[in-house]
């Protein structure tokens, strides 16, 4: 488990991602802005960590969440205690985790836990990475 | 858990190890498959699956009545499901069980072995020429395995994202410019067939062409021989360069050579390992829909109109793994699918329709997950998820036990053996 503790890694997410991109906000949506080493191990909790908000957009190789109709999804967003939301925006606001009960596949993937955790940043490590896939040969 | 996992990936080394070698012996000194005892039941399919055919194989060959699974991985996933519904006899060596968990190899007839069942990890639209479900053959879905990107142990590299595969697997490491530090060694890269089950995953994951997945990197015929291949770079160094892609079983049964890398979805900012940690087994990531890449096992076999297998004998295999067959005494199905890698579906809190489709909850009508937990020793597993003797011990109110020894609710067998707190 990360030994980070909670106000360090807000620190370095902070102090990168304005190295990385210059727009703070883009740390809750794109992965390029995520300025970490690649060696760090982080864990993803919902007390605030460096993970992108609900609505991080998904590659066209991701099915859309809507193209299974879920049996057991609850209709009302829930906390993860199970207490209703009234607001669902919220789920998303203090650590960019979802704290919710996760709906869509994007909530599930970017659920706050306690696992482990170790990005690897698109940006750094990729040639030419723009956001965007270059074609193939 | 009856096996402590140190023991079981030991156990899962060994095996391995002797598969590669029984299955390169001299062919004399293999028994014919159709000698071996109790009922025999052939099969066909990927590599990926080989694992949890050790752990049930072993068990059904010590039953009273015993099974002998008879398994040709030589081909592919794709091969093996064509095999059944052309159908095609599978010929030369196959894989089977004795009681001891060793893999060893038997000589098929001379004119071939038709096989009743195939097992892969894609649904059959995936392999190439194929639009659905050969019409007669039944799906039937077993416990789910992660796919993991993985790297010698020796490498430093802990995660990797879809768009570093897409770049990975899609350009090569020739290509200049679009080379991912430190994966810029073509020997060094491993990959598979596009028609192999993680293969045709890679490709679906990151959008790039099956074929051109498998022209990129150096080719493995089998999940073991990536590991193979991998381990070998261990304290050479070529370590930092390695890397492939295996089915969960066979990377968890090999820890000691290869690392699982953590593995970051698009729309993720962070990697996450199947487990909760690098080092742990609990697969709460794969679990809980954190860690993208997972399928439940296929199993394929000819039904009648009302979707029943046909064969007696392997509708009791599969139905081990569906619920629809009894295990034979001294049989545990829970115990093979753990000591495989695999998560039996009743411990699953996500599922999904289909290869990589969108996630949604799941609440298994007998659920296991308490007792996953317990057996995969989940340091963060729910407080509500403690062992029991009967329903009020319980704050969810659910004694199970999906067993064996038990029914699926312990609470009506109270007080004669330990059952776990299940949601529901």
């Amino acid at each position: 488990m990360s030994t980070s503790t909670k106000s360090r890694r807000l620190v370095a997410l902070f102090l990168g991602t304005l190295a990385a991109s210059g727009a703070l906000v883009a740390a809750c949506s794109n992965d390029n802005a995520n300025p970490q080493p690649t060696t760090p191990v982080y864990t993803v909790d919902d007390s605030g960590s460096p993970t992108p908000s609900a609505d991080a957009g998904q590659d066209a190789g991701t099915p859309a969440p809507d193209d299974a109709a879920p049996p057991n999804v609850d209709a009302q967003p829930t906390q993860l205690d199970g207490a209703p939301v009234l607001d669902a925006a919220s789920c998303a606001a203090d650590g960019g985790c979802w704290s919710c009960t996760p709906e869509t596949t994007s909530e599930f993937l970017n659920q706050c836990s306690g696992s482990q955790c170790s990005p690897f940043v698109n940006a750094q490590r990729l040639p030419n990475y723009d956001g965007g896939l270059p074609p193939l040969n | 858990m009856s096996f402590p996992r140190a023991h079981r990936v030991f156990s899962a080394a060994v095996t391995a190890c002797a598969a590669l070698a029984a299955g390169r012996s001299a062919q004399a000194s293999n028994p014919n498959c159709s000698s071996l005892p109790g009922t025999i039941i052939y099969g066909a399919g990927g590599s990926a699956q080989q694992p949890l055919l050790a752990q049930i194989g072993t068990q059904l060959a010590l039953a009273s009545s015993p099974v002998s699974v008879v398994y040709s991985d030589s081909g592919s996933a794709c091969a093996g499901y064509n095999d059944l519904v052309t159908p095609t006899s599978i010929t030369g060596t196959a894989l089977y069980w004795d009681g001891s968990g060793a893999t060893l190899t038997c000589q098929l007839d001379p004119g071939g072995d038709p096989i009743t069942f195939a097992i892969m990890g894609n649904a059959p639209n995936l392999c190439s020429g194929v639009t659905g479900l050969a019409a007669g053959f039944g799906q039937f879905l077993g416990p789910v395995q992660p796919i993991d990107f993985v790297v010698p142990s020796s490498s430093n590299e802990q995660s990797i994202s879809t768009e570093a595969a897409y770049y990975i697997w899609g350009f090569g490491a020739s290509s200049s410019g679009n080379t991912v530090s430190p994966w810029g060694t073509t020997a060094d890269i491993f990959t598979r067939s596009a028609s192999s089950f993680v293969g045709l995953f890679v490709s679906l994951d990151t959008g790039v062409p099956a074929a051109t997945v498998a022209a990129h990197g150096t080719s493995e015929s089998t999940n073991s021989a990536t590991v193979t291949a991998l381990s070998a770079l261990n304290g050479t160094a070529n370590a930092q360069a390695g890397i492939g892609f295996v089915s969960g079983e066979v990377a968890d049964g090999n820890r000691s050579s290869i690392k699982v890398l953590a593995y970051q979805h698009t729309g993720q900012s962070c990697g996450y390992w199947p487990d909760s940690t690098i080092d742990a087994f609990d697969k709460v990531n794969v679990r809980s829909g954190q860690y993208w890449l997972w399928s439940p096992v296929h199993f394929y076999a000819a039904v009648n109109a009302s979707n029943v297998i046909t064969d007696a004998n392997t509708a009791n295999f599969i139905g081990l793994f569906t619920g629809t067959s009894t295990p034979p005494a001294g049989v545990d199905v829970f115990e093979a699918e753990t000591g495989a890698f695999t998560v039996p579906s009743c411990a699953m809190q996500v599922w999904r329709n289909g290869d990589l489709a969108a996630l949604y909850s799941n609440a298994p009508a007998n659920p296991c997950s308490c007792k996953f937990d317990f057996a995969e020793n989940n340091a963060n597993k729910p407080s509500t998820c403690t062992t029991c003797t009967q329903d009020s011990d319980c704050t969810t109110k659910d004694c199970r036990n999906i067993g064996p020894p038990l029914g699926a609710d312990a609470g009506a067998d109270a007080g004669s053996n330990v059952g776990y707190c299940e949601v529901n």
